[in-house]
């Protein structure tokens, strides 16, 4: 594709009108695509092309304007003289119409003047763009408050105000046929391992596309493992988390268009920490931290747990427990595991309902849920209310992990499991346990092993995740980064 | 191993919750269990809260006899529509003729069986055991609560099967004491509600060689709570004394220890050393709790009433029913193993003529929060 295109790319004649012939071909039916034309000098005759809307009109204009006044004298050096005006207004020369278009669609102005055989691109970007917002998916008590946006610029500018050194690089590429999404990778030099940063540029040029719409349509071509349910890159609109991945050695993903950024490699422990873990004072954040995993198990076993002991080891519930679990179940046509499918069911049914639902009617889908899973469905005869209570807790559960591409992998893992449970017992649900801790064994995230730093077993890492250390302690690095496993501070650093 | 085929619904389950053992005439046992009725409670809670005990806590008992206890079971399910499900069964009541005629068999098939529990508490009725399952206590939800929540209290104990299993291996005779309960009145009426329920708690039925061969009254089981270090703090001793006086004595709590010796000429001799501490919960005595001299007289009034209420117990025990349910084998075996491998084939009646001596010191430390007797009080103010 790209010799086929060296070979016969139309270069920008010296001729105006040859050239405003050959733009109005290639952008033909684009009802958006402006021309104005100019005189440069009050003689030279010129003409602007950009899009509406993309382009500052105003300051457009103001430049025509002054343009009129330049003073060119009847020289052969009148193309040097314009050359050297224009280039006041921080204008790059162009050559071809390719390049011509890559410049318009990012909302900057080319002019063409007759007699001149290139382009002078005006970088007077400006479109209608969504303002910083609060991080909807991810919202802290104690943290900054601003979200990426759509506007890969904005988004960079973010991050570059977080870490004012040079060692921050940003590569940019772009990817897609017709799309051309501008996709840039940062790293910290000197934290992020040169061959991991290899690596993500090696993945990332491999994918050929039509387009890319968001950073998801990306995570699915460079993870490591398609097929797994677990995400293997984390995605977050939080410029503070990107900040604190790139310090951490990790590489960042940014996509034009979305505010969601990938960040590689993770761990499964990554997806189960909120950048807030480290704002708050450490004994809370272990605290937090700790009731995370637990609801992180309550989410994936309880309903296969409840599902088991119910209908294979009725010893092992408490005697009173058993007695009223078995008054409420009296009435109830079906046995445990469907009714907690149904139940399992309803509730990611009404879950799905409730994020798509437009807000209006968001109220409605709450109060027929609270019907659905709950008094309702019980006096019904449907389900018992100790169901009721493992589904409510489950999805408490579910929402309490900070990623949602975690939570949302649990939830499916719950129903094999569930089967499982239902067909064999405890057994079942050990069963289904071993198999997902030897699939997270198995699963790696750009090299780094998923269930690290746990397992395999890294000394002084480990403590990040078993609680959240005070941040005066002496803290190591990931020891995939490039000063593998260094310490970041030493105990002097505490007064 | 389980799977789908061995699924088990709650739905399809009759849970029991109390297990009798009865003997019937002709070699035949009679084994009744009580079964929950899982019935659900109509209405929002608020209205079915009008009759207490409906809805929570219905059971009723379902009998069958067979020659074996296994047959009995197997009739007893051709009578119902459910599984038995003897997984949360804490409870056996086993009837005084069943008792006196040997449990071994039944205590097979019990610990046998594998969906039966070996922590399920064992008793023995007076009369026939069928009765004490039909009885809706007003304050337990069920009977089986109502005997485990009592075997939790200072005036009874605890025996589980598994105790028993221990002391059927342990000791040379099988010898071991099971709670002595009665039936009670049959208060299933609510208009029954200011009559007095008789006690339940009758005393220990003793075991030798698997059968039930006497029993222990409530007094003398107190002694066999001495011996035995199974006094629960709570427990209050209340002392004779002369007149129209009382003095009560509220434990908080004892120790028992048992010291074995044999003297160089063979005498086998039991030192019972009891030690405890209690306070002062009624006194109407003339003796006074501030006056250390009286204090004293206190403390020793105390103590000769435990020893006193010993070795009632231990003359029964050893001179009457020749049973050691107080685990003094135990300790001479280990005290001197050599001695008791030999001396063990004829244990009864070496037990018979051991030798014990009391060392019981109970001590009052509080006078509770009134200091003076009221009646001295009276005669300070007048």
């Amino acid at each position: 594709m790209e010799a086929n295109a060296a070979k016969a790319e139309p270069r920008i004649s010296k001729d105006l009108e040859q050239s405003r012939h050959h733009i109005e071909q290639s952008l033909k039916d684009c009802s958006d695509a402006a021309y104005l034309s100019c005189k440069l000098g009050g003689k030279v005759p010129g003409m602007f092309v950009y899009f509406n809307g993309l382009t500052d009109e105003e300051r457009l204009n103001e430049i025509r304007h002054s343009m009129f006044s330049w003073d060119f004298s009847e020289t052969e050096e009148w193309l040097e003289t314009m050359e050297q005006e224009v280039t006041s207004f921080s204008c790059t020369r162009i050559e071809t119409f390719r390049e011509m278009m890559s410049q318009l669609t990012l909302g900057n102005a080319v002019l063409f003047v007759d007699g001149s055989d290139g382009g002078y691109v005006f970088s007077l970007g400006d479109w209608r763009k969504r303002a910083i917002e609060d991080p909807v998916a991810e919202s802290v008590i104690r943290g900054p408050r601003e979200g990426f946006t759509e506007t890969l610029d904005d988004n960079m500018s973010m991050i570059r105000r977080r870490i004012r050194t040079p060692s921050l690089k940003m590569k940019g590429i772009e990817i897609g046929e017709y799309t051309k999404t501008r996709i840039v990778i940062g790293y910290v030099e000197g934290l992020a391992a040169p061959e991991l940063i290899a690596e993500i540029e090696h993945r990332l040029a491999a994918i050929e596309v039509d387009g890319i719409l968001e950073s998801g349509n990306i995570e699915e071509f460079i993870e490591d493992q398609p097929y797994s349910p677990f995400p293997q890159l984390i995605s977050t609109e939080r410029p503070d988390t990107v900040v604190a991945g790139l310090l951490e050695g990790r590489a960042v993903i940014l996509t034009d268009n979305t505010p969601f950024v990938l960040i590689a490699p993770i761990s499964i422990f990554s997806l189960l920490q909120s950048p807030e873990d480290y704002y708050q004072r450490f004994l809370i954040s272990t605290f937090i931290r700790w009731l995370r995993y637990l609801f992180f198990l309550v989410a994936l076993l309880v309903p296969s747990a409840y599902v088991a002991l119910l209908t294979y080891h009725q010893e092992m519930i408490p005697s009173a427990l058993l007695l009223s679990i078995a008054k409420s179940r009296e009435s109830i046509p079906f046995p445990a595991l469907v009714e907690a499918f149904i139940m399992e069911t309803m509730f990611e049914a009404l879950r799905e309902a409730g994020v798509r639902l437009p807000k209006q009617v968001g109220a409605a889908v709450s109060i027929v849920g609270a019907l659905v899973i709950g008094q309702a469905a019980t006096s019904a005869g449907l389900v018992s209310s100790p169901m009721v209570m493992v589904v409510a807790i489950t999805g408490i559960a579910s929402f309490l992990l900070p990623h949602y591409s975690v939570g949302i992998s649990i939830r499916l893992l719950r129903f094999p499991i569930m089967l499982l449970a239902g067909v064999l017992g405890l057994l079942g649900l050990l069963m289904g346990v071993i198999g997902i801790v030897i699939h997270l064994s198995g699963l790696r995230s750009f090299g780094v092993p998923y269930l690290s730093p746990l397992a395999p077993l890294m000394a002084g890492e480990w403590q990040d995740v078993v609680m959240r250390p005070p941040a005066w302690k002496p803290n190591r690095r990931p020891r995939f980064t490039r000063s593998g496993g260094s310490i970041r501070r030493t105990k002097g650093s505490k007064l | 191993m389980t799977s789908c085929w061995d699924r088990v619904e709650v739905n399809d389950i009759a849970i029991i919750v109390g297990a009798g053992i009865d003997q019937m005439d002709g070699k035949q046992v009679k084994l009744s269990a009580e079964i929950y009725i899982p019935v659900e409670s109509t209405g929002e809670g608020q209205e079915s809260g009008m009759k207490a005990g409906n809805g929570n806590g219905k059971t009723f008992v379902s009998s069958a006899a067979g020659s074996s206890m296994a047959e009995a079971m197997y009739k007893l399910q051709e009578r119902l529509s459910r599984k038995l499900y003897w997984g949360h069964n804490d409870i056996f009541v086993i009837g005084q003729a069943r008792a006196e005629h040997g449990i071994e068999d039944d205590l097979d098939f019990i610990l046998r069986y594998v969906r039966m529990r070996e922590r399920a508490n064992i008793y023995i009725a007076e009369g026939s055991a069928v009765d004490v399952l039909g009885i809706i206590p007003r304050l337990e939800p069920n009977s089986m609560e109502a005997l485990s929540e009592l075997s939790k209290t200072e005036i009874s104990i605890t025996v589980d099967l598994k105790e028993i299993i221990e002391r059927i291996v342990e000791t040379p005779d099988e010898t071991y004491a099971i709670p002595y309960i009665n039936r009670g009145k049959l208060l299933t009426d609510e208009s029954h509600v200011r009559n007095p329920n008789v006690p339940y708690f009758r005393g220990m039925s003793l075991f030798k060689k698997g059968k039930m061969n006497g029993n222990l009254n409530s007094d003398l089981t107190w002694g066999y709570f001495w011996i035995t270090n199974q006094i629960k703090g709570n427990t209050i001793i209340s002392l004779k004394m002369p007149e129209e006086q009382t003095l009560a004595v509220l434990l908080t709590h004892s120790k028992t220890t048992l010291i074995p010796s044999i003297t160089p000429d063979g005498k086998w001799k039991m030192k019972i050393k009891v030690r405890g501490e209690g306070n002062l919960l009624q006194n109407t005595s003339s003796l006074d709790f501030m006056n250390p001299a009286q204090h004293k007289a206190m403390i020793k009034k105390t103590n000769e009433e435990v020893e006193m209420s010993i070795r009632q117990t231990l003359k029964v025990l050893q001179k009457k029913y020749k049973t050691d349910v107080l685990d003094f084998g135990d300790r001479f075996r280990k005290h001197a193993p050599k001695q008791w491998q030999k001396e063990k084939k004829n244990w009864s009646t070496l037990f018979s003529e051991i030798e014990t001596e009391l060392d019981v010191e109970i001590n009052i430390q509080r006078p509770g929060i009134l200091n003076q007797n009221i009646k001295k009080m009276n005669r300070v103010n007048n």
